[in-house]
């Protein structure tokens, strides 16, 4: 103890000293690494959560997204088997327009030139017509005025013979 | 249009048999000569020579309902009534036949002339026929015998149409073979001037067409 009291250390302080620093060391525990451990162990955990419910979540997008894909492309190829049916549809039904439309051009061709036809007929039997009403007209003409009354006396007697053989 | 001519031939026959009460009781030859003296065309003579005494009654009332109603009268097959269209078909027609189409223009004075020259009995009978051909036309006479010798005897219709009025020679000739051909029929002559030349039998409803016009008219439609 004199040994240390000549190289000037006084152990009464150092006992002292370490009181304290144990005093110390335990407030800071108690009311300073504690809160702490705590605090930072809470944290530490709500990390954790975060981090998994940032993966469930990332899971379940993936899911969502992947569900969504097979969705979007189950519908293209709804899309596309709807607009296959509907370019054939269209398909038949422009081919059967085209037919009704050529059977119609047709039947209009036939039909006009069927028209022509008799407009054509007509025209030449009435230009017939108009041939034989004058030629009547002049035949008449003449045998009404310029047949003497002794040939239709005699046109009587003949026509009388002719009837009674 | 005919009720003076049947009252003037029942006259006759009732004023003949009155002289003769007996005359049904002879046979027909009998009859014949008792009626060779009497003024009366030749069918009605036939007629009475061969009818019983009860049908001639009947006849009688027969003409005389004719006289008061000319539709309603069942004349239709009757012994009496066949021998007017025999006469009117025969004896008449070919009197009427001579009378030509300036007949009807003439004078009342001059018809009455070439009338009495037609028809020179002094009869009843043949006074009534003579006011008949003055009376009457040509066309109001055919349409009447028509009908008549139709509703009697059914007489085939018949018409001949000439473009000129035809001789009365070629006329007693049609009428004497259109008769002949059709027993009791009454021709009747229309003239037609569209026919040209020729003519045409029209009977019952069929044409026998020898015009001209049907030959002109089918050379333009050829």
């Amino acid at each position: 103890m004199d040994k240390l009291a000549g190289l000037g250390i006084d152990p009464t302080k150092i006992v002292f000293y370490l009181v304290n620093i144990g005093i110390l060391l335990g407030l800071l525990t108690h009311f300073l690494y504690k809160p702490l451990l705590s605090y930072i162990d809470q944290r530490r955990k709500q990390i954790a959560d975060s981090i998994e419910e940032s993966n469930r979540l990332r899971s379940e997008f993936e899911k969502t997204l992947t569900q969504a894909k097979e969705d979007r492309e189950t519908s293209e190829e709804t899309l596309r088997e709807e607009l296959s049916k509907l370019k054939r549809y269209t398909e038949e039904e422009r081919a059967k327009l085209v037919a009704a439309m050529e059977e119609a051009r047709s039947d209009m061709m036939r039909k006009a030139q069927e028209e022509i036809d008799q407009k054509k007929d007509h025209l030449l039997k009435d230009a017939e017509n108009d041939v034989k009403a004058l030629m009547s007209k002049i035949i008449l003409d003449i045998v009404q005025n310029k047949v003497p009354e002794q040939v239709i006396q005699e046109s009587i007697q003949d026509s009388w013979k002719q009837y009674s053989k | 249009m005919l009720n003076d001519f049947l009252t003037a031939l029942m006259h006759e026959m009732v004023h003949f048999l009155t002289k003769h009460p007996d005359f049904f009781d002879g046979t027909a030859d009998i009859r014949d000569k008792q009626l060779e003296n009497v003024r009366m065309p030749a069918p009605f003579k036939h007629y009475l020579a061969h009818r019983k005494s009860n049908d001639f009654m009947d006849d009688l009332r027969l003409a005389t309902q004719f006289i008061g109603s000319p539709k309603s009268a069942q004349i239709e097959g009757n012994a009496f009534f066949k021998a007017i269209v025999e006469f009117f078909t025969g004896a008449f027609a070919s009197k009427l036949d001579l009378l030509t189409s300036d007949f009807y223009g003439l004078k009342e004075k001059d018809q009455w002339t070439v009338v009495n020259e037609l028809m020179k009995s002094d009869s009843r009978v043949a006074q009534t026929l003579r006011e008949l051909l003055i009376r009457r036309n040509y066309q109001e006479l055919s349409a009447g015998l028509v009908e008549l010798t139709g509703r009697v005897v059914g007489a085939t219709y018949i018409v001949v149409q000439t473009p000129r009025e035809v001789t009365t020679g070629l006329k007693k000739d049609m009428r004497r073979q259109l008769v002949k051909e059709n027993p009791l029929s009454f021709p009747v002559f229309q003239i037609n001037r569209k026919l040209i030349g020729g003519l045409r039998v029209f009977k019952d409803g069929s044409v026998n067409d020898h015009s001209w016009i049907s030959r002109v008219l089918h050379f333009t439609s050829l």
